[in-house]
């Protein structure tokens, strides 16, 4: 059972830091910010829980694990949050609109409809 | 065992190397705080390895806190972005946004004189403040 834990948790630590390399290159080679948003948020957080679920598996401990599933609930919670406030900060300073955006429906909406825009001013 | 934490140690490195490319490359602040984010997380992993490494478990803290500082900078940060252009002090505002946008309504009227755009499921009737 020692031994299966131990391969397993082996598995997890290497996939984990394989998937922190693929999101480094992409980090490194992407071109704007959106898609570099893309790749910061995806792999990242599930390298992140590969490794954490690695060396939970292989410390065995009660209080580590449940530190550790506290870390990746806490990270699944603020990863959106601060994804969401980065592409808002960039749309609103112009950064994202300078690339070629396929769908902006947040432009469409400040065309046509200000009163939805005036009305979710207050809750920013 | 010692197999797998080299190899993983090396993989680690080389994207920590090519994330602080980027923070270092990236044209405004905004890149680099998306390499910032990257990089808590090759910290967290690399503490990952580090404690399976030596099976110790009193560096449970230093997951928290690396996790929670992350984040509030994160968010810090994107809160506090400027445009790069020094024409433009500061983030704009929905006026700001509405003039800009209605500037460029004007420009594609210029092509052609059809009727207003109307959006597919509303009107511009006042929504009802919830």
């Amino acid at each position: 059972m020692d031994d299966l834990l131990e391969i397993l948790g082996a598995i997890f630590l290497f996939a984990g830091c394989s998937l922190t390399l693929i999101a480094a290159i992409g980090i490194f080679r992407t071109g704007d910010l959106i898609s570099r948003q893309h790749i910061a948020t995806k792999p990242q957080v599930l390298s992140l829980i590969f490794n954490l679920t690695g060396a939970a598996l292989l410390v065995r401990d009660s209080t580590m694990s449940w530190t550790m599933l506290l870390v990746i609930a806490f990270h699944l919670i603020t990863s959106p949050i601060s994804a969401h406030m980065l592409s808002r900060a960039a749309y609103r300073t112009g950064t994202a609109r300078a690339n070629d955006l396929v769908v902006d429906e947040l432009r469409e909406d400040l065309h046509v409809n200000p009163a939805a825009v005036d009305n979710g001013r207050d809750k920013r | 065992m010692i197999w797998l934490v080299g190899i993983c140690g090396v993989m680690l490195f080389i994207s920590a190397v090519l994330v602080l490319w980027r923070i270092n490359d990236g044209p405004n602040t905004l890149d680099r705080m998306v390499g910032v984010d990257v990089m808590t997380s090759i910290v967290l992993g690399s503490l990952a390895l580090l404690v399976a490494m030596t099976r110790r478990s009193d560096l449970l803290a230093v997951f928290v806190v690396v996790s929670v500082v992350g984040f509030l900078g994160s968010v810090a940060m994107s809160r506090a972005a400027r445009p790069d252009d020094p024409g433009k002090r500061r983030i704009l505002t929905i006026e700001e946004e509405r003039a800009i946008a209605a500037a460029e309504e004007a420009e594609e009227e210029n092509d052609d004189d059809t009727a207003a755009p109307v959006h597919p499921d509303g009107s511009h009737e006042e929504v009802s403040d919830g």
